[in-house]
C-alpha cells in the first residue's frame, strides 16, 4: 500500500470535484531515518529524494513543513532541493547560526476563494544533530510562535501548523495557543489518528509511509470554535426514526398488535422492539436539539483516510517520474557493486540442499526461493532499500554487502532462518541449528511497514520448505 | 416627492445594513488534503 502515483490520482480526481481544497505534508517526506545518511546509501537515498520532490511538483502542494528527516542529506543537499520544489518549504525556527534570520519561508498565507488560510512549520529539535556542522541552527520555537500567532491571526481565516514537534509539545501548543486551528503533526508513530480535538484546536496526523492520506472536510467560520455536528447527527437519528415509524405503521395497519399478534410471539416481540427503539430515537434527537439550542453554531470537521491500494490507479506523469527514479536508484547501485562477495559463516543454500534435498527442493518453490528473481523482474535488484529483504544474511544496516553478493546468498536462503551454515557443515552432529526462526528473525522484514498482514505463528506454520 | 425617494433610499439602506450586521457569520467550507511522514517512500517495496 502506497505510493505517490495513487496519491497523485486520488488528488487530482477531488480537485475536480470540490471546490475549496488545501493540500499540506507535515514534513518527514524525503528520508528513511532522522539521522545522517550512511555513506553507502547517501547516493541512492539522495535520487530517491530528488523524485520526491518532482512528484511533488506535479501534485501541487501548498506547503510542507521540514523536519529532521528531510535533512538527513545535509543542509546544503536540501538547500539545493529546495530551489527545485515548486511548492513553499517552511519552517519558522531553522534560522542562519551568523544572521539569525529564518533559512526557510516561515510562513505562508493561502488564498482558496476568499478564504485566508495562514501555514506556520516548526522544525523539531532532533534536526539539531542534521545541523551540526552547517550555518544553521534550530531556535527555540515559544517565542517565535507567540509573535507569528499575534501577526497571522487578525489576517487569516484560518491558521494552520505543520509540527515536527514531540506529542508533548503539540498538546502544549494546543494548550497555550488556541489562535491555531489545526495542527498536522509529523514525525509521531502512531498510524492513523483521528482528528483530536485539544483545547480549541484539531491535532491530525496520519499513518507513515504514504500508506494512506488524510483528508478533513471542514466548515468553518473563525468566529465559532470547533464542535460538534449536530446537523449530521440529527439528519441520521430522524432517518432511522423515519424507518421505524414506517415499519410500526405496517404493523398497526392491521389493527392492535396485541390482538392481532397474541399468538404469534415474534412479531409480538418485534413490534414491541420497535416501540421501544422508537422512544430511544425520539429522546435522543430531543437531546440533540436541546444541546443544538444551547450551541447554535460550531465550527465541524469530517475526516477519512484514503487507502492508497495497490488497486487504485496511477496519475500517469507522478507513475513516469516514480519509474523513471527507481530505475536511476538501480542504476546507482549497480554502479556501487564491486566484485563478488561470500558472507563469513554463510554457505548457500545449495550446500544446505546436499544433505537436505526435499527442503531445498520445497524452498526452490517457495516465495523466499525466489526472492531475488522478484527484485530483477521489477529492476530493483540494486535498490539498497529492497535488497537486504531478498538476500540471505543481511539486514537495514549492512545492505551495501548485498550490491557484490555471491549469487548463492541471493533469495531468502535457509541460512535467513536457520542462521549460518558454516559451523553445522563442518560438524552436523555437535553444531545444531537453529530449528525455528524466533519472531525477531521474521520481522526483520516482515514488520508493518512492509507487511501488514504478518502473523508470525501462521507465517512459520505455512513454511513450505520443511 | 424627490425628497420622500431619497429618505426612503437610505431608511432602507440602514435597514440591510443593520440587519447583516447582526446575521451569523456562514460557514465556509474547505477540504484540507494532509499527509506526514512519507519518510522516502517513492512507492512501496515487494
Amino acid at each position: 500500500m502506497g505510493g505517490l502515483s495513487k496519491k497523485g490520482f486520488e488528488l487530482e480526481k477531488r480537485r475536480k470535484d470540490k471546490a475549496r481544497i488545501l493540500t499540506v505534508d507535515a514534513g518527514a517526506l524525503l528520508f528513511k531515518h532522522d539521522k545522517p545518511l550512511a555513506p553507502g546509501r547517501k547516493i541512492q537515498d539522495e535520487i530517491q529524494a530528488k523524485g520526491i520532490v518532482a512528484a511533488y511538483n506535479l501534485l501541487n502542494y501548498d506547503a510542507v513543513g521540514i523536519s529532521a528527516y528531510d535533512l538527513a542529506a545535509g543542509l546544503d543537499f536540501f538547500q539545493e532541493i529546495a530551489a527545485r520544489s515548486k511548492f513553499p518549504w517552511l519552517s519558522a525556527n531553522l534560522v542562519e547560526k551568523s544572521s539569525g534570520l529564518p533559512l526557510f519561508t516561515p510562513w505562508v498565507i493561502v488564498e482558496k476563494q476568499q478564504m485566508k488560510i495562514g501555514i506556520i512549520a516548526l522544525t523539531g529539535s532532533r534536526a539539531a544533530t542534521m545541523l551540526s556542522d552547517s550555518k544553521g541552527k534550530l531556535v527555540d520555537w515559544h517565542r517565535i510562535l507567540t509573535n507569528l500567532v499575534g501577526e497571522l491571526q487578525p489576517k487569516c481565516d484560518l491558521l494552520i501548523l505543520l509540527s515536527n514537534l514531540s506529542i508533548v509539545e503539540n498538546r502544549e501548543i494546543c494548550r497555550d495557543f488556541p489562535g491555531i486551528n489545526l495542527v498536522v503533526q509529523a514525525g509521531i508513530h502512531t498510524g492513523n489518528m483521528n482528528p483530536v480535538l485539544q483545547n480549541k484546536t484539531l491535532l491530525c496526523h496520519v499513518d507513515r509511509q504514504g500508506k494512506y492520506l488524510g483528508e478533513v472536510s471542514i466548515r468553518w467560520a473563525k468566529k465559532y470554535s470547533w464542535g460538534q455536528d449536530y446537523r449530521i447527527k440529527l439528519l441520521n437519528r430522524k432517518r432511522s426514526l423515519d424507518r421505524i415509524n414506517w415499519q410500526l405503521k405496517r404493523l398497526e395497519n392491521r389493527g392492535d398488535p396485541a390482538q392481532v399478534d397474541k399468538h404469534k410471539p415474534g412479531t409480538l416481540q418485534k413490534y414491541k422492539f420497535l416501540k421501544a427503539r422508537q422512544r430511544e430515537l425520539q429522546n435522543e434527537i430531543t437531546v440533540i436539539n436541546e444541546k443544538r439550542r444551547a450551541n447554535p453554531q460550531n465550527s465541524t470537521w469530517k475526516n477519512q483516510f484514503i487507502a492508497m491500494k495497490v488497486s487504485l490507479a496511477d496519475q500517469a506523469d507522478v507513475l513516469k517520474i516514480v519509474n523513471d527514479t527507481k530505475q536511476q536508484v538501480n542504476e546507482a547501485g549497480k554502479s556501487q557493486a564491486r566484485g563478488i562477495k561470500m558472507m563469513k559463516s554463510y554457505i548457500g543454500s545449495q550446500a544446505c540442499g546436499k544433505c537436505h534435498a526435499e527442503q531445498y527442493a520445497n524452498w526452490g518453490k517457495s516465495r523466499h526461493g525466489r526472492a531475488f528473481h522478484t527484485l530483477e523482474e521489477k529492476g530493483q535488484q540494486y535498490n539498497l532499500n529492497c535488497l537486504y529483504c531478498h538476500v540471505t544474511g543481511l539486514n537495514q544496516d549492512n545492505a551495501v554487502l548485498g550490491l557484490s553478493l555471491d549469487k548463492n546468498l541471493h533469495n531468502v536462503g535457509c541460512e535467513s532462518c536457520h542462521g549460518p551454515g558454516n559451523k553445522h557443515q563442518n560438524e552436523p552432529e555437535n553444531q545444531q541449528i537453529i530449528l525455528k526462526p524466533s519472531a525477531r528473525t521474521c520481522l526483520a522484514c516482515h514488520h508493518d511497514e512492509h507487511d501488514d498482514s504478518f502473523i508470525y505463528e501462521k507465517a512459520v506454520a505455512d513454511l513450505n520448505c520443511r | 416627492m424627490m425628497r420622500n425617494i431619497i429618505i426612503i433610499f437610505f431608511f432602507f439602506f440602514f435597514c440591510i445594513s443593520v440587519l447583516s450586521a447582526g446575521a451569523a457569520p456562514s460557514l465556509q467550507e474547505l477540504t484540507i488534503y494532509y499527509s506526514n511522514d512519507v519518510r522516502g517512500e517513492i512507492e512501496p517495496c515487494g
